[in-house]
């Protein structure tokens, strides 16, 4: 009954154990075998060898015109342990512990625009609108606004254009397509897309 | 006589529901009804944001008698994913109790 304390597949401190070379010596996978700030493969490679810093492609320095006209800042990137990314919204004993697509929003952010717990809503940009059911948290910064990605309703009729309610919940629709660094590294905008929220005057989704 | 009970470190119970869920499929339980519940809180203190999740046992729970008997330990502890919870006699959970901040030590009757 009793795992090891690492767990079955002891995961952790295989580095030490000299699982991680080709030479099955200790250390990481790397030219000096330390964990390495300044990268010399990503030189090889021609990229810059250290971290550095990029702003996001939407952002209130990089497009201010479009932060002024949608400024909330949409983070999309956490999970809910219920589910796995788009799936098991369908099984009851985890839909009924979380049954609605929800956006996280800060109070004062809700005051300002005029957004009551539990009222649905529509997140929206230049892309398109998907509907949220709002709830008021100080989990969020005031200056974001925060929904899990992967929703679609199995209760709704599935076959086309209806599509499980795809249109209205999926997330995806407006946040801007691949991004990727030179690096090949990184996709879309998934924590940094330019939103506003809007009381959509539905009573439910 | 040796009386049982349920320790929760609830420093370390993250919300996620797994308790509840291995409770409801251990009795096959239909949605709405559950054991075990978690419960989220949500404060300030000392001006940070504070989360505080505590599970607790409802008149649903029946501690597991089927799984007992077959010496398993119950459910929800058997499938805590952080592992924050303890099945024992009090005598023994009452002494783990002592460096830990924030824990809730559970005594359940089922029937009663």
């Amino acid at each position: 009954m009793k795992n090891a304390p690492d767990g079955p597949s002891k995961p952790y401190r295989r580095h030490e154990r000299g699982l991680l070379r080709p030479d099955k010596t200790p250390g990481f996978n790397t030219p000096s075998g330390k964990i390495e700030v300044y990268c010399e493969t990503y030189k090889q490679w021609g990229l810059d060898p250290l971290p550095f810093y990029t702003e996001p492609p939407q952002s209130e320095i990089s497009t201010p015109a479009l932060f002024k006209k949608y400024p909330l800042v949409m983070i999309t990137g956490a999970r809910s342990q219920l589910f796995f990314q788009s799936e098991h919204r369908m099984i009851p004993w985890l839909r009924e512990k979380m049954p609605d697509p929800i956006v996280e929003i800060h109070p004062q952010t809700a005051a300002k625009y005029g957004i009551d717990n539990g009222e649905w809503v529509y997140i929206e940009n230049d892309m398109g609108r998907v509907k949220r059911k709002a709830v008021i948290t100080r989990k969020v910064k005031p200056t974001h606004i925060h929904t899990m990605h992967g929703w679609w309703l199995p209760e709704l009729d599935g076959k086309a254009p209806s599509l499980f309610g795809l249109w209205d919940y999926q997330i995806n629709k407006i946040i801007p397509g691949p991004q990727c660094s030179k690096s090949g590294f990184g996709g879309s905008q998934y924590k940094t897309t330019l939103s506003k929220i809007a009381a959509s005057g539905a009573s439910h989704g | 006589m040796a009386r049982y009970a349920i320790l929760i470190d609830y420093d370390y119970c993250t919300g996620c529901h797994t308790c509840e869920v291995a409770c409801q499929q251990e009795h096959n339980y239909a949605p709405g009804t559950v054991g075990i519940a978690v419960k989220e809180y949500e404060y300030e203190a000392r001006g940070r944001v504070r989360i505080d999740y505590l599970p607790f046992f409802t008149q649903h729970c029946d501690l597991c008698k089927a799984r007992r008997m077959r010496d398993k330990v119950l459910a929800c502890v058997r499938h805590c994913q952080s592992r924050c919870m303890e099945f024992e006699t009090t005598v023994e959970l009452t002494a783990k109790m002592a460096d830990r901040p924030n824990v809730g030590l559970f005594s359940h009757h089922p029937g009663r």
